[in-house]
């Protein structure tokens, strides 16, 4: 819920080098449910921010004019994150998530700029700042992510400081581990978790299965490796609701015998519906349920070593994921060893165990053996170096 | 005095086989610069892999990577060629036909006949045509895999996607250059 007796909303937003298009969109936006968040200003004079629009052509002069971020804070609309101060990246295709987010941010940069005054006189904002950013005021902590970073963060499931490395007090990297850090969750009550019981119940009885929420509806024929939806997941912000946690009575899965499979089959095939590979819906699952977190049962100390490389012809590659594989097939791991022994950011470590560990990818060291259990062969290169 | 350093791009020398010539030479057309040898007009020395009947083609990854891309037919596997294991290639990609009822007996050549290679560099298996229907789809293979005690990338591709074959590529170097 925003506070609107705070003196930061709504910001007053001038706008600068913007298409007729987008300047219509975002006024229909400031005038409608953004409302809250942002306001037109009529002037640059008035304004607490400006809008600029990157693709547009103009725009990078109006950044030139001052390229340290001395003066107005800047939304930068583009379909690249831009690297400047006193600057909120607004990231094209727009959405009112994203606006939000954004205007969060610049909320934060408005209130620093104004903050000798401010901050004394309006009590409203002190408790803004104190939520936010309660060391804005103090040089010594000038590298603290910024807000935004905070809320990815929190959605990532990651404390902040370990979401950007290169941000952090590296005395305190080396004191700290990050791992230690990391969020759980419960993959029991997410989708993937479903999808996980569900299906060692219906390979071992040889079924069909489908799967019911209040988002989506999937039947999965585990022999044919496929997955039937009733909506498109090439959208991910439209479909980014089917990962978050379910609620039990809101979720139905029903198992199909032999008999009834084909006819499964061939009631899919004949209505209007979507087709995926199982293995790449179950990674994808995967990676949004578990959104930056690992399962609560996994132990983070636990050696683990890929047995299979994930199929990345056919799933979505995350970033380092080679890198990753080609580490994590060669010697027994654990979550933290991985990230010792390589500079890939925490995030694709573990978006990559997530994905390997929904698809049963990893093969585990015994507890007991010293020499690492290995039932695939030892005499090939991948065992060697 | 000026000194200028310039940075030589790494090359590859890489192995592709495969019983089945026509995908082969589709990977080549589908990612490869030119199918001219390289280096054609310098002598070739006793070790050269240019020497074989089947000149490299050239991948150009990008302006510091490029691979030289060696292939053999079935024939020459079949009467027991050993060119592959001389130490001159870099690493090797084995491409297995999903559609082949007898596609565990030709890795198992392919293996046996590479072994001293397989041993040494990276090794990655791409899967052609696959059909969809097939029961367990890449598992499968994998499973194919483990009875003969092998571990490598698997990957189903399409001989026609350059962004499938680009990943065999970028596997190998992933492995290459693993700490």
């Amino acid at each position: 819920m925003i506070d609107t007796n705070s003196h930061v909303y709504p910001i007053r937003v001038g706008f600068r080098s913007l298409s007729g298009q987008t300047r219509q969109l975002l006024n229909f936006y400031f005038d409608s449910s953004g409302a809250d968040w942002f306001q037109s200003a009529s002037d640059s004079k008035t304004s607490d921010c400006l809008l600029v629009d990157v693709d547009y052509p103009g725009s990078r002069e109006i950044l030139e004019e001052d390229p340290d971020g001395e003066h107005s804070p800047i939304l930068v609309l583009s379909f690249k994150p831009l690297s400047r101060d006193n600057t909120v990246n607004l990231i094209k295709p727009l959405t009112l998530h994203k606006l939000e987010l954004a205007a969060r941010e610049m909320a934060v940069l408005v209130a620093q700029g104004k903050e000798p005054t401010s901050v004394q006189d309006a009590p409203q904002l002190q408790s803004v700042l104190h939520a936010h950013v309660s060391t804005l005021s103090q040089p010594e902590q000038r590298n603290t992510p910024s807000a935004i970073d905070r809320v990815i963060s929190r959605a990532m499931g990651l404390d902040q400081t370990t979401t950007n490395p290169e941000q952090t007090d590296p005395v305190a990297l080396s004191t700290v581990n990050p791992v230690e850090q990391l969020a759980t969750f419960i993959e029991g009550d997410f989708l993937s978790g479903y999808l996980r019981r569900a299906l060692d119940h219906a390979t071992a009885e040889a079924m069909a299965f489908s799967i019911t929420t209040p988002d989506i509806k999937l039947c999965v024929l585990p022999d044919e490796a496929r997955v039937y939806t009733d909506i498109s997941l090439k959208n991910t912000e439209t479909t980014r609701t089917i990962y978050a946690d379910l609620n039990q009575e809101q979720v139905s899965v029903k198992f199909f015998y032999e008999q009834t499979k084909s006819r499964v089959a061939e009631e899919i095939n004949s209505r209007k519906g979507f087709s995926y590979a199982l293995e790449a819906f179950i990674w994808r699952s995967a990676l949004y349920s578990a959104n930056g977190r690992i399962p609560d049962s996994y132990d983070l100390t636990r050696a683990a070593r890929l047995k299979y490389w994930p199929n990345f012809t056919r799933l979505e590659k995350s970033p380092h994921c080679l890198e990753i594989a080609a580490l994590w097939s060669q010697h027994y791991l654990s979550i933290q060893d991985t990230i010792a022994q390589s500079d890939i950011p925490l995030r694709h470590v573990i978006a990559f165990f997530n994905g390997s560990y929904a698809l049963d990818l990893f093969e585990y060291k015994s507890d007991q053996e010293d020499e690492p259990a290995d039932p695939v062969s030892t005499n090939s290169w991948y065992q060697t170096r | 005095m000026n000194t200028q350093i310039e940075n030589t791009p790494d090359v590859f020398n890489i192995f592709i086989s495969g019983s089945n010539n026509t995908e082969i030479s589709t990977i080549i057309e589908t990612v490869c610069n030119t199918s001219t040898p390289i280096n054609a007009e310098e002598p070739f020395d006793d070790s050269d892999p240019t020497e074989q009947d089947t000149a490299p083609s050239l991948l150009t990854l990008d302006e510091n990577i490029s691979f030289n891309i060696y292939t053999t037919s079935e024939q020459e596997l079949s009467e027991g060629s050993d060119e592959a294991n001389t130490g001159i290639y870099d690493g090797l990609i084995i491409l297995l036909n999903g559609a082949n009822d007898s596609a565990l007996d030709v890795l198992e050549n392919h293996v046996t006949e590479h072994q001293e290679l397989i041993d040494s560099r990276p090794f990655i298996i791409g899967v052609t045509q696959l059909p969809t229907a097939i029961v367990g789809g890449i598992n499968h293979f994998r499973q194919m895999l483990e009875q003969l005690k092998i571990r490598a990338p698997l990957y189903e591709i399409d001989v026609t996607s350059e962004r499938d074959i680009l990943l065999l590529f970028r596997t190998f170097l992933a492995c290459e250059t693993l700490p």
